[in-house]
């Protein structure tokens, strides 16, 4: 099975029916994947700012990511949960639209970035925990992740105009 | 004073005609109010979560708060910005909007109420600081919810 079939498919059951016709079910979980943003992206930017070293710079960084990250997963529990949701609306819509199709490609390389991050430049964490700013690396992963995650919000918004 | 002559001023004027014509001048303008959205949002919830024990525990409110501050201020005037011209593009339909009406009430309280109570509540911590960052994460939620709902009533 393909994945436009995939797409038919879902788009013909009672769930993704259901939710497409609701008018109350569908601004309902759209309203959790806006405001859930805040959540997911705007702790993600926190971490990545004090990476920078542009805030929080006298808190170790791994104090930091420690107590924030449980609640960027939080954010991308909602996020993810939602945006299936929406998606399941209407799926055959979205296989088509080019901005959703950038924004999931964005996804899997912000998703990548942070795994790569963690298990490399990350493990000497140690090492530069007090510093004001991070190892060149670690900039780099935090002006990405900064990139990204802006792509994705941008890419968000812009599947309602196709 | 009725500011309706302001809003039919706003649905006039040339200097507005890009963002009232053009599909992707609103939507550019919408991106924005999203991303200062993420950066407002993720500012006032990380302060007023730690002040309630949740995320940044280890460190004092006030000073989360102090070092967060160019965050919650740039993107406030980014999302003020971006929203003017967006009730720019719809002045009428704005005017008119009961859900824009409450957004823009819960917009000044919440302002209103960051800079008093919140901002003695983040320096002095008490059994008071926890009540302020409830009414501070209710009142911006508020806002959002009342802002949604404009494109949808």
């Amino acid at each position: 099975m393909s994945t436009l079939q995939a797409c038919q498919w879902l788009n013909d059951t009672q769930l993704a029916t259901a939710i497409r016709e609701s008018e109350i079910v569908f601004p309902l979980i759209e309203t959790v994947h806006v405001l859930a943003i805040a959540l997911l992206a705007g702790t993600v930017a926190i971490v990545d700012l004090r990476l920078l070293g542009l805030i929080l710079k006298r808190e170790r960084v791994s104090q930091v990511a420690g107590q924030i990250l449980p609640l960027t997963w939080v954010g991308f529990a909602a996020m993810a949960g939602s945006g299936v949701l929406l998606f399941l609306a209407e799926p055959t819509k979205s296989y088509y639209n080019p901005a959703f199709r950038f924004k999931m490609l964005l996804l899997i390389v912000a998703g990548l970035n942070p795994l790569i991050f963690h298990r490399t430049v990350y493990r000497n964490v140690a090492q530069w925990d007090e510093a004001a700013a991070a190892p060149r690396r670690a900039r780099l992963t935090a002006y990405l992740s900064l990139t990204l995650w802006s792509g994705i919000i941008v890419a968000g918004r812009a599947i309602a105009y196709f | 004073m009725s500011l309706l002559p302001l809003f039919q001023w706003a649905a006039h004027t040339p200097a507005l005609a890009v963002m009232r014509d053009s599909k992707w001048g609103f939507a550019i303008v919408e991106m924005v109010h999203l991303l200062a959205l993420a950066a407002l949002g993720g500012a006032v919830l990380v302060v007023d979560l730690g002040i309630l024990g949740i995320g940044f525990r280890r460190q004092a409110p006030g000073r989360v708060a102090r070092e967060l501050a160019p965050i919650f201020f740039g993107s406030l005037i980014a999302m003020v910005l971006s929203g003017t011209l967006l009730v720019g593009a719809e002045a009428m339909k704005c005017y008119y909007h009961p859900a824009f009406r409450l957004k823009m009430l819960l917009f000044a309280a919440a302002v209103l109420f960051h800079f008093t109570i919140h901002r003695s509540a983040v320096g002095n911590l008490s059994i008071w600081s926890k009540v302020a960052a409830v009414g501070s994460l209710t009142l911006w939620l508020a806002v959002g919810l009342a802002g949604r709902a404009i494109g949808f009533l």
